[in-house]
């Protein structure tokens, strides 16, 4: 074969293979467009979703730039667009903040395990965040972190908590009002009775006033004759038969005693009256020091009147107990529902005036424990993990609400970092336990609570 | 396989063996496409092999010492068109474990579809051993490379081959010596019975 046929065969060989190589580039050009087609349709598709989000979403880098801000977010915060901005300055200043906004990934993603590629998300927290520049407001963040090629972003989901924190407001509030209703009938017999004797005591006086007037008026009138030097033995006469008549040694044997009793009356309905309005007062949302045997005091007071009846109570409280920092009025509520439970069970399952219950404090090492023993029935093992879950409860329909308990873990366990549990045994008789710490953290972490059954 | 492998092949035999040997080499293969590759396509590696043994016939050299040349002059052709995968690199032993966690990372973002064969790597006191797998009996071809890139590198190193499975040119384990570990080393490298 000649050197022109071989370069002939080779330049037909080169342009099929050019044409080829054409027909590639374009089905590849055509792929491509049609690739990026289809990125931007997702890429719309995303922006859409993230941008009609009912939460908050928000991406940062590990300086804490913001990368993106949605609109739900620029509504919560109200920013017009924060990307740029310092996520730090869109929440009050906490201990907590820092760890919740850059959190560290415990476990790698099971697709991605190297180094290079890792993300989690971790649970929900609540920090107080910024609206405008001056008020703060509730929120709650979950932040998940994804590092991909040694980038790392951090995507968060904001919820404003404003309008739930008002309507648990309101819910604890009428919880509170409940309870106080459900009360009201025993603490109007705890008042009727002191303002029944007081009302004799009063009516006995004004009789014995009354006599005493009249001897009062022979009196002054002996008084004016031996002023002027008249005669006075008719008066002595007459003022001792009124002597005899108001029975003047009986009233002064009476008189101090029916006062005395009066005040203490008096003593005892203002005491109700106070204790009524410290548990139906507005719950604070600051903390403040609280003695909680004078907690415990009062919750028993407004609770026995109603339960005098079916239980006695007998209390072992520790008077060098330091006070605690904690939400007075949702441990009121606390105290007074754990009580209420355990006089009802006995009202249900015990002979009238057969219940005992035994209340103790002490303290535990940096703890207060508060100890509630009753010789009720007890709870049943199959349902003791399960009666601080919300709406649980085991009253006939319409009785109960089953938010006693899980507003008594709600308190104890999720604001003030305690823990509370039940323990029972088979024979009966129940032992709620709740411990509060002296020193609560800012940040509770969430202790969980353990039942047992004995 | 991809088209640079069969335009790469034909280059070599135009430039070595001339014109005409690549023409018959080509035609003797009788191949799809009468030899009209191109470097982004992608071909069924039978027809290299087809190819390889054409050229075996017209030449008389044996298809294995074909092969490992042309893998020779693929790692020269690889070394001209991508220089950024040599940079900042000393040795082979540096090199090769780069081959499956950065060369064929790249090659796979141009190629998604690419079959590409593995080169497991392990370092054991400066001894490198890679294990060379494919779907495809192209362990000569990974030899010649392998043998091109220790003498680019000027390394002094002992290149031993062991064909492994079925011992049909589809997995084979190198074992890179260096000079001053074999010093070192009273057990010659031998292969799994």
């Amino acid at each position: 074969m000649s050197s022109l046929e071989l370069l002939q065969r080779r330049y037909d060989r080169e342009r099929a293979a050019r044409k080829a190589a054409e027909s590639l580039l374009e089905g590849k050009s055509l792929e491509v467009f049609q690739a990026n087609q289809k990125l931007r349709d997702l890429a719309d598709q995303t922006k859409a979703i993230v941008e009609t989000a009912a939460e908050g979403i928000i991406s940062y880098d590990r300086d804490g730039i913001i990368r993106s801000f949605n609109r739900s977010a620029e509504r919560t915060f109200r920013i017009q667009s924060a990307i740029g901005k310092d996520i730090r300055h869109l929440f009050l200043p906490q201990d907590s903040v820092e760890s919740v906004l850059f959190p560290m990934c415990l476990k790698l993603d099971v697709e991605h395990e190297d180094t290079v590629n890792e993300s989690c998300v971790l649970e929900p927290s609540e920090l107080v965040a910024m609206r405008g520049t001056d008020t703060p407001f509730f929120a709650e963040v979950a932040v998940s972190r994804n590092t991909r090629d040694n980038v790392t972003l951090f995507t968060m989901l904001v919820r404003d908590l404003t309008s739930r924190k008002k309507l648990e407001a309101r819910l604890g509030q009428a919880q509170k009002m409940e309870s106080v209703g459900q009360l009201a009938a025993g603490i109007a017999h705890e008042i009727n009775t002191p303002i029944q004797f007081i009302g004799d005591n009063i009516k006995f006086l004004q009789g014995a006033f009354e006599d005493l007037n009249a001897l009062l008026d022979v009196f002054q009138e002996l008084a004016e004759a031996v002023a002027k030097g008249r005669p006075a033995d008719g008066l002595l006469q007459q003022i001792s038969r009124q002597s005899e008549i108001v029975d003047l040694q009986f009233l002064r044997m009476e008189f101090p005693g029916a006062i005395q009793q009066s005040l203490e009356g008096i003593e005892r309905v203002a005491g109700i009256v106070r204790t009524m309005k410290e548990f139906s007062q507005p719950a604070s949302e600051s903390k403040s020091s609280v003695d909680l045997n004078r907690a415990i005091e009062n919750a028993l007071a407004v609770s026995l009147n109603q339960y005098r009846e079916v239980a006695t109570v007998e209390t072992a409280l520790d008077t060098t107990l330091a006070p605690v920092f904690c939400l007075s009025a949702q441990i009121n509520q606390c105290l007074l529902n754990i009580l209420t439970n355990a006089f009802e069970a006995m009202a249900e399952h015990c002979e009238p005036g057969t219940g005992r219950l035994r209340v103790t404090t002490r303290r535990d090492g940096e703890s207060i424990e508060l100890r509630f023993d009753d010789n009720g029935p007890g709870i049943p093992a199959n349902i003791i993990q399960r009666i601080f879950d919300p709406f649980f409860t085991t009253k006939e329909v319409g009785k109960g609400t089953g938010q006693g308990l899980a507003f008594v873990y709600d308190v104890i366990v999720d604001k003030h970092d305690g823990t509370v549990h039940a323990q029972s045994s088979p024979g009966g008789g129940t032992t709620v336990v709740v411990s509060l710490p002296i020193a609560i953290s800012p940040a509770p972490s969430g202790r969980t609570h353990a039942n047992f059954v004995g | 396989m991809k088209g640079i492998v069969f335009t790469e092949l034909i280059e070599m035999v135009e430039q070595d063996l001339g014109i005409e040997i690549a023409d018959r080499m080509i035609t003797g293969a009788k191949t799809k496409n009468d030899g009209a590759y191109t470097a982004v396509g992608t071909y069924d590696h039978a027809e290299l092999i087809r190819l390889v043994n054409s050229l075996s016939k017209e030449t008389g050299i044996p298809v294995p010492t074909l092969v490992k040349t042309f893998g020779r002059h693929l790692f020269a052709r690889f070394n001209a068109l991508y220089p950024q995968f040599f940079q900042g690199i000393n040795s082979a032993v540096d090199f090769l474990p780069m081959v499956q966690t950065y060369i064929h990372v790249e090659v796979r973002k141009l190629y998604p579809d690419a079959e590409l064969p593995s080169f497991a790597c392990e370092l054991n006191a400066g001894e490198l051993s890679v294990t060379y797998r494919s779907t495809r009996p192209f362990a000569d071809l990974a030899e010649g490379l392998i043998l091109a890139c220790v003498e680019y590198f000027r390394d002094s190193i002992d290149v031993h081959r062991c064909d492994l499975g079925k011992q049909n040119g589809t997995e084979a384990c190198f074992t890179l010596t260096p000079t001053w570990v074999r010093g070192l080393s009273v057990e010659p490298v031998s292969c799994p019975a």
